[in-house]
């Protein structure tokens, strides 16, 4: 008897607490309906409101902290089809990631203008944000983290952007995708501030013109920033970090024509810069330190224009694969940065180098022959092996900097190395003074 | 424990285990000093990166001539005619000893990496998973090469034989392989990967490498090409496994059937 009671308590118990969420649940989508034009929507945090949700009218869906809308995983959790909408501090999760059906789902899917999403966390979608023909919208403070470790088709992309144009990306954290950002015939954009991790690319261009990509963090990608069959990119200010599989690279240009890459700082690439098939761009001003290779320039490209760069400590600053292009080391009258593995004279103190820089190789006829090679080029080895490749006759002229830049002194932290020297010669002194008593 | 003792006051006494702790803790600092342009969340990698690389030119060296030198001193000095007064066999004494050469290493370097980790855990973002892969690959590469040390220490005839073989070991792993490869590796395609994809490995400076960079998430394994997927055609960390099982065992038998016993029953 006493069991019995207990049971049915149990279970009054599960049925009262589960009423608040069925009826936040089934009723989403008629509060955006009850919801006048132009209106405020809150949502509490106390139950996940259950998707999928359509809206078609200018409103604002604002979420209180904490406040969670999961999908059913049939399709979009959010679409957006009306103009104006805007989205704040909601957790979106759990759309469909099938890819079977006719469109591919996403956990926003936006098909209108000038709309503002804001501080949202996506999780547990295929795509994070989809724009579709959508044009004027702001993406904002926004965290879209996906599983990882699948397939590259079994994920989508963190935004995913198709045929819409003068939208504005701004500080939002992508991880885990297979694309942090892809572009798809979409121009006129501005990305700032973003900070992309552990993805496939962190970003992707294609057919996509005039975008301007400044202040971001891109790193621990297989590939930075992927610029491929577009024009008129301005890169600026960012920053390419760790990424250092055979095939990764800070940013890669490909087939892309008069882009602007200026001021970018590349640490710890495989190939901070690779470039194919593209003409025309302007590299000016960039650091690239630390990387196994700086430029890995294809003979498909030509009239680029490198000045200001400043290569330190890289394996091979600069490799030209597959025969020589027309570019240039120089413009007007200043060179590149070439560091301390270039000692060079500056008699008339102007801050160019007296004589020009020329850096010859044998490795591009390896890395033009077997992927394998980017094993190696952070093994000591590679320094005899370019050693040996002078006597050997198959050195090529890679860069000649006519007018090389003096590089700035860098001094070590004598402070510290005093003080190290320092502490190390009283503790000898005392052992040696209580050895002699 | 008596062998484990024994070896910790030989080695504390003597200069050789100080110079080269001294050695790596002012490389570590000139590091960490560097490192620290670097943004907090990526500098723990670089820093462990940079690290990795110093302690890969540097470590092998110390390894080599510690454990060399540990037992080229007990032949020296006699001092194993009281070790095998209890009627121990020579493969006892030198499994015994060995274990000894290991556990000071392996609390040496375990203690100055914890310390290490202090700075570490201040300055950046600090990250438990890729600090233990760096703790292990780090362990392996002391532990291989001191055995490798106590291999020649036990066959070498004298003290400039061993300062010979030591310097040919490490010039041997971190350059002439590489350098060899290197000039044969546009012969390497497809069909024969698997073949150098073993002799690759078989270098444990390759196999620790690749471990360490997949276990911090600096190598994407998930988006290689077809040539890749079959060179790395086991998870990393059985390249290591079999590296650290295959060289200790393989030099420890070594030592003990060319090994120069002396007067050993």
């Amino acid at each position: 008897m006493l069991k019995k009671g207990l049971l049915l308590a149990t279970g009054l118990f599960c049925m009262l607490g589960s009423a608040p969420l069925m009826e936040a649940s089934s009723d989403l989508q008629r509060l955006v309906e009850q919801t006048a034009e132009g209106g405020v929507l809150t949502l509490s945090s106390a139950a996940p409101y259950e998707g999928n949700v359509i809206i078609d009218k200018p409103m604002t869906l604002r979420g209180e902290e904490g406040t969670v809308i999961r999908g059913d995983g049939t399709g979009n959790v959010i679409t957006i089809t009306a103009p104006g909408v805007r989205l704040e501090g909601l957790h979106i999760t759990h759309s469909s990631f099938s890819r079977n059906s006719e469109e591919e789902y996403a956990a926003v899917k936006v098909m209108s203008d000038g709309n503002l999403l804001e501080n949202l966390t996506i999780t547990d979608s295929y795509h994070g944000i989809y724009l579709s023909g959508a044009h004027h919208n702001q993406i904002s403070q926004t965290t879209i983290k996906g599983k990882g470790d699948q397939e590259i088709a079994g994920q989508g992309n963190g935004i995913h952007v198709y045929y819409s144009n003068h939208n504005v990306f701004q500080g939002n954290t992508i991880s885990h995708m297979r694309d942090g950002m892809f572009f798809d015939y979409s121009n006129d954009s501005q990305v700032e501030d973003n900070r992309v991790s552990h993805n496939r690319y962190g970003l992707h261009y294609m057919y996509s013109d005039r975008n301007v990509l400044v202040g971001n963090e891109f790193s621990f990608n297989v590939g930075g920033a992927t610029l491929m069959h577009s024009k008129s990119i301005r890169l600026e200010n960012n920053r390419f970090t760790l990424h250092q599989g055979t095939r990764s690279f800070g940013a890669m240009v490909q087939a892309c024509d008069d882009s602007e890459i200026i001021h970018n700082e590349f640490f710890y690439n495989q190939r901070a810069l690779y470039i194919d098939q593209s003409q025309r761009n302007r590299i000016i001003g960039n650091k690239l330190i630390n990387n196994q290779v700086g430029i890995e320039l294809w003979a498909s490209s030509a009239g680029q224009i490198f000045s200001e760069n400043h290569f330190e400590r890289n394996t091979a600053p600069v490799l030209m694969i597959g025969g020589q292009g027309n570019n240039h080391w120089s413009e007007h009258g200043k060179g590149n940065r070439w560091g301390n593995d270039y000692p060079m004279m500056d008699l008339n103190q102007d801050g160019i180098g007296d004589l020009p820089v020329q850096y010859s190789s044998t490795l591009y006829q390896l890395i033009q022959e077997n992927e394998l090679v980017y094993l190696f080029l952070n093994s000591p080895a590679v320094r005899i092996y370019e050693l040996l490749g002078r006597f050997s006759q198959k050195q090529m002229v890679m860069v000649d900097d006519p007018h090389p830049l003096m590089s700035s002194g860098q001094s070590l932290p004598l402070g510290w190395v005093t003080l190290g020297v320092v502490v190390i010669f009283i503790i000898w002194r005392r052992k040696r003074k209580e050895v002699e008593r | 424990m008596i062998y484990i003792w024994k070896e910790f006051k030989e080695q504390s006494r003597g200069k050789g285990l100080w110079l080269s702790f001294i050695m790596l803790g002012i490389v570590s600092l000139f590091l960490l000093l560097q490192v620290q342009s670097y943004p907090v969340e990526q500098g723990f990698t670089v820093f462990l990166i940079s690290l990795y690389e110093m302690m890969v030119l540097l470590l092998p060296l110390l390894c080599l001539f510690i454990g060399s030198f540990s037992i080229w001193q007990e032949k020296e000095q006699r001092t194993h005619l009281i070790l095998l007064a209890k009627r121990e066999s020579y493969r006892g004494f030198l499994f015994k000893k060995s274990l000894a050469i290991q556990v000071v290493m392996m609390g040496m370097m375990t203690l100055w990496l914890f310390v290490l980790a202090l700075p570490m855990k201040f300055l950046f973002s600090f990250d438990v998973t890729s600090f233990l892969a760096f703790w292990t690959a780090t362990l392996v590469l002391s532990v291989i090469f001191s055995q490798m040390g106590i291999f020649w220490g036990s066959v070498a005839a004298n003290r400039m034989q061993i300062v010979g073989l030591n310097l040919f070991t490490w010039f041997f792993f971190l350059f002439v392989i590489d350098l060899v490869t290197l000039f044969y590796l546009p012969a390497v395609n497809y069909e024969n990967i698997k073949l150098f994809s073993f002799l690759y490995f078989l270098n444990p400076i390759h196999a620790l490498q690749i471990f360490l960079e997949t276990s911090i998430g600096l190598f994407p394994i998930n988006h290689m090409s077809r040539l890749m997927e079959r060179l790395i055609w086991l998870p990393p960390i059985l390249f290591m496994l079999f590296n650290l099982v295959f060289w200790t065992m393989a030099l420890f038998e070594g030592a003990v059937r060319k090994g120069r016993k002396g007067n050993y029953p």
